[in-house]
């Protein structure tokens, strides 16, 4: 390992305590823990929504896609960046708003307190439990492979590094812990990306060089579709447009803003990081097509070109997808500690749970959380990647429109919501497994065309109750 | 620039989404503009 690389590894190292021990004496109570006191700033929220979005699956996975189809693999980030801009003109300011009136400081209480019936705390709680899991895996997967590749530790080994590491960083900051180092880790991320980008750019004579070069090699790759299955593209696309809609890391980004004036800066600066590191990612992935046509898989087109372009400063891109993989799963693991502490135990089993017992089982949640996740990412299955993205579509169904009702229906009944909560995701797996293939129709594009329909009879059918007002 | 008409219009694609958002945070009152009072509430 050379000197830059041991400084740059000790700064990270002398930031990330630094971070934590500050962090810590501004948490005084679960609200500081969980939302930061919801006096978050525009530009801290700002990276820390967009860090926690883009996840391992975007440098990794979003290179690679690129690496492999060309062009057509870079076209379902039409459906990324358009949700990462929806999330905000259709939920951000809003949820904001809501949680102000409702006091809630998770998406579950949220949700139950609008609707009146507390049961959708407990149902949304457990769907969030239960889907994060996979998530988390993949970053486990991802950043343990990072590991293994840039330290010569074992694949194991590298879990436990990792899994040690987030662990007491998230049980001991919490929220506030997240989002200044969602922050450092952004601003890393661009820097990294900004020193990559022109430098494989360069490579490959400049923009058009990389079309001509990619031209040569296939037509396909600079194509609308190529060899992008029409199934996969259309359904990876609006998986991603919406799926941002009801992400339960994501949403308490919009709950801890302090005012209207953080979150119009917020906004706009949201949509710069993610487009650009997006945007970034897929071009390094062509440029390591033109440069290194032959890598077995795509998901080692980002590692190349880290190898290859940057000899001298790759440590600090390496630490940028290391911080992309953490920036997500630290707000996983805090979201899913909500969830089990806030939402569940002091929700349901135990009412009059103090705040510093909710506290350490949230702390408690995360290192079991952490602990499930690492034996399953010992020998994950072959098909996690597409597990990920079939949890994140889930809470579009378990969130997402419940939220969208609360926010744009006047008229919203408790049937409809819980044919959402419960029914859609049944809808969502019974698709997965059993129509997926058989259709030739992706899970999100085929639940979203069963229940659109049927929340709409639902809707119309079920009994007319009046207004549903705060009572979780 | 780009060369190709799929990077061209994806490129183009995230500016336009950006100045919008810019756009949007500076003119919309609907959106942002929330009752202080009630958050605190």
């Amino acid at each position: 390992m050379s000197v830059l690389s041991i400084i740059v590894l000790l700064a990270a190292v002398v930031a990330v305590v630094a971070i934590v021990l500050v962090s810590r004496r501004q948490t005084e109570d679960s609200g500081d823990y969980l939302t930061g006191g919801q006096q978050m700033g525009g530009i801290v929220t700002a990276f820390t929504f967009s860090a926690s979005g883009a996840s391992a699956g975007l440098f990794l996975g979003g290179a690679g896609m690129a690496y492999t189809f060309g062009w057509p693999g870079a076209m379902y980030q039409f459906g990324s960046i358009g949700g990462i801009f929806l999330s905000w003109v259709l939920l951000g300011p809003q949820i904001r708003k809501l949680a102000g009136r409702t006091g809630a400081i998770s998406t579950p209480v949220l949700i139950a307190k609008e609707y009146g019936k507390p049961i959708l705390r407990l149902i949304t709680a457990i769907w969030t439990t239960i889907f994060i899991v996979p998530m988390m895996i993949v970053q486990f997967r991802g950043a343990a492979l990072l590991f293994e590749t840039n330290f010569g530790l074992s694949y194991v080994a590298s879990l436990v590094v990792f899994g040690l590491i987030v662990a007491v960083f998230t049980a001991a900051g919490g929220y506030f812990a997240v989002a200044y180092l969602d922050t450092l880790q952004g601003v890393i991320m661009t820097i990294g990306m900004a020193i990559l980008l022109p430098t494989a750019l360069n490579y490959v004579g400049g923009f058009s060089g990389l079309n001509n070069s990619l031209a040569a090699i296939d037509p396909a790759l600079v194509d609308w579709f190529g060899h992008m299955p029409k199934p996969l593209l259309f359904g990876l696309t609006i998986t991603y447009l919406v799926s941002f809609l009801g992400q339960p890391h994501l949403i308490p980004r919009f709950i801890s803003l302090k005012d209207s004036t953080a979150a119009r800066v917020a906004f706009p600066l949201s949509m710069a990081l993610t487009g650009f590191w997006m945007l970034s990612g897929c071009i390094v992935g062509l440029t390591t097509r033109v440069a290194f046509p032959g890598l077995d898989t795509g998901d080692l087109a980002m590692p190349m070109a880290i190898a290859n372009f940057l000899p001298v400063t790759g440590i600090l891109v390496w630490l940028a997808l290391v911080s992309a993989v953490m920036s997500t799963i630290d707000s996983l693991l805090l979201a899913v500690g909500t969830s089990i502490s806030h939402d569940i135990v002091k929700g349901y089993i135990k009412k009059d749970l103090s705040p510093e017992k909710e506290l350490f089982i949230s702390k408690i949640s995360v290192f079991v959380l952490c602990i499930i996740a690492f034996v399953l990412a010992i020998n994950p299955p072959n098909l996690m990647t597409i597990i990920n993205s079939f949890a994140m579509g889930a809470f579009v169904l378990i969130l997402g429109i419940p939220l969208l009702m609360i926010i744009y229906m006047k008229k919203r009944k408790i049937a409809t919501v819980l044919t959402s909560t419960i029914g859609g995701p049944i809808i969502y797996i019974v698709w997965k497994t059993l129509l997926a293939d058989r259709t030739g129709m992706h899970e999100m594009i085929g639940t979203l065309l069963v229940l659109i329909p049927l929340l709409f009879i639902v809707q119309r059918a079920a009994p007319s109750k009046k207004e549903h007002k705060l009572s979780a | 620039m780009f060369g190709s008409t799929p990077g061209t219009v994806l490129i183009t694609y995230a500016l336009v989404l950006l100045i919008a958002s810019v756009v949007i945070s500076l003119t919309s009152k609907s959106m942002f503009e929330v009752d202080e009072e009630e958050r605190e509430g």
